[in-house]
């Protein structure tokens, strides 16, 4: 019985905030952290625990899995796209990986966070089963990189738009899969065809890249 | 038959991608490996794009629903998260902003140089 309970819950407050979205032209408010919010108020109101949720949360949780295969349909695709734009791709994800890492460091001296801690943070932009291998192999703490991969995710894509007016940036897509890994993706995905797919190749190469780049990072700053 | 035939498909290209990750020495996910597979089944044409699109698109438009158990499982850890909580916040909001202001503009700079071609 309670796996439906989790799964309708989800579904429910999804829907609601979709609604508001709809009927409100003016309001866009985020599709993942809203119904969340709705949920872990309920949750607490009626003092049910994470778990009874999750029993059924945690299908809609494993449908990422197969969800993330079907990314090679919009990459098949758009083949061409990717052949063409190879340079700008591969040097965009190179220097934002550097300098998510570096940013990374230089912000957690500055504000006093550990080693740890730096280890803990610095997988955040990838997605979240490659993050999670990442900082138990260099010891940091499991719970905390997936809680901050999430919340990257959201928060990238919500000041994306922001950015993509401020900057004019024409790579939306990219922007998205490298800055905010799944969560940006499938915000891109929303947009078009190509930004889709620019968005799954940041995701992936990003992945590959900081489990490539991991042991040089804790080396250089820890 | 068309639905459940895509599923099954899919369902295999990510057990194929959780099997070969046991095997691999460094930490890539399964789901991405899948991904790779598929993409090259399709390209090489082992299967075709009418074997997975219709189950596959409807799965990646809906991507996002499937992050919010995630998100509510952030309640769990809170007492951890709470320790270092405003610390963790501006390294997330400085580092992430900066990331895709990086990511934009080089991409910018590298597309002008790529039109050309």
């Amino acid at each position: 019985m309670m796996i439906f309970f989790g799964i309708t819950l989800t579904f429910l407050s999804f829907l609601f905030i979709q609604s508001i979205n709809k009927r409100f032209n003016k309001i866009k408010l985020d599709v993942i952290i809203f119904p969340s919010l709705i949920i872990v108020g309920i949750l607490y109101y009626f003092n049910i625990d994470f778990e009874t949720y999750n029993q059924g949360g945690h299908y809609l949780s494993m449908l990422i899995q197969p969800a993330t295969v079907a990314l090679a349909i919009p990459l098949y695709k758009n083949k061409k796209i990717i052949k063409k734009y190879a340079y700008t791709i591969m040097g965009s994800i190179l220097m934002g990986t550097l300098i998510h890492a570096l940013s990374i460091w230089i912000l957690s001296i500055l504000l006093k966070l550990d080693r740890q801690m730096i280890v803990t943070i610095i997988p955040k932009s990838v997605t979240s089963a490659i993050a999670k291998d990442l900082s138990v192999n260099f010891g940091g703490i499991q719970e905390i990189t997936v809680a901050l991969v999430i919340v990257t995710g959201i928060f990238g894509s919500m000041i994306s738009p922001f950015l993509f007016k401020v900057f004019k940036v024409k790579e939306k897509g990219l922007v998205l899969g490298v800055g905010a890994h799944a969560v940006g993706t499938s915000t891109a995905i929303k947009m078009n065809e190509k930004e889709a797919t620019m968005a799954t190749l940041g995701l992936i190469l990003t992945g590959l890249l900081t489990v490539i780049l991991m042991p040089l990072f804790v080396l250089l700053f820890t | 038959m068309k639905i459940i035939k895509q599923s099954i498909v899919l369902l295999i290209f990510t057990v194929l991608g959780t099997l070969i990750k046991q095997i691999l020495p460094i930490p890539i996910p399964g789901s991405v490996i899948g991904l790779a597979c598929l993409y090259f089944a399709l390209d090489f044409k082992f299967i075709e794009l009418d074997d997975v699109e219709t189950v596959g698109t409807f799965l990646k438009d809906n991507m996002a629903i499937m992050f919010v158990p995630l998100t509510v499982a952030i309640m769990t850890v809170f007492d951890t998260l709470k320790l270092n909580l405003v610390q963790l916040i501006l390294v997330m909001i400085g580092s992430t902003t900066l990331t895709m202001i990086t990511v934009g503009l080089v991409s910018n700079f590298l597309n002008k140089k790529e039109k050309p071609l």
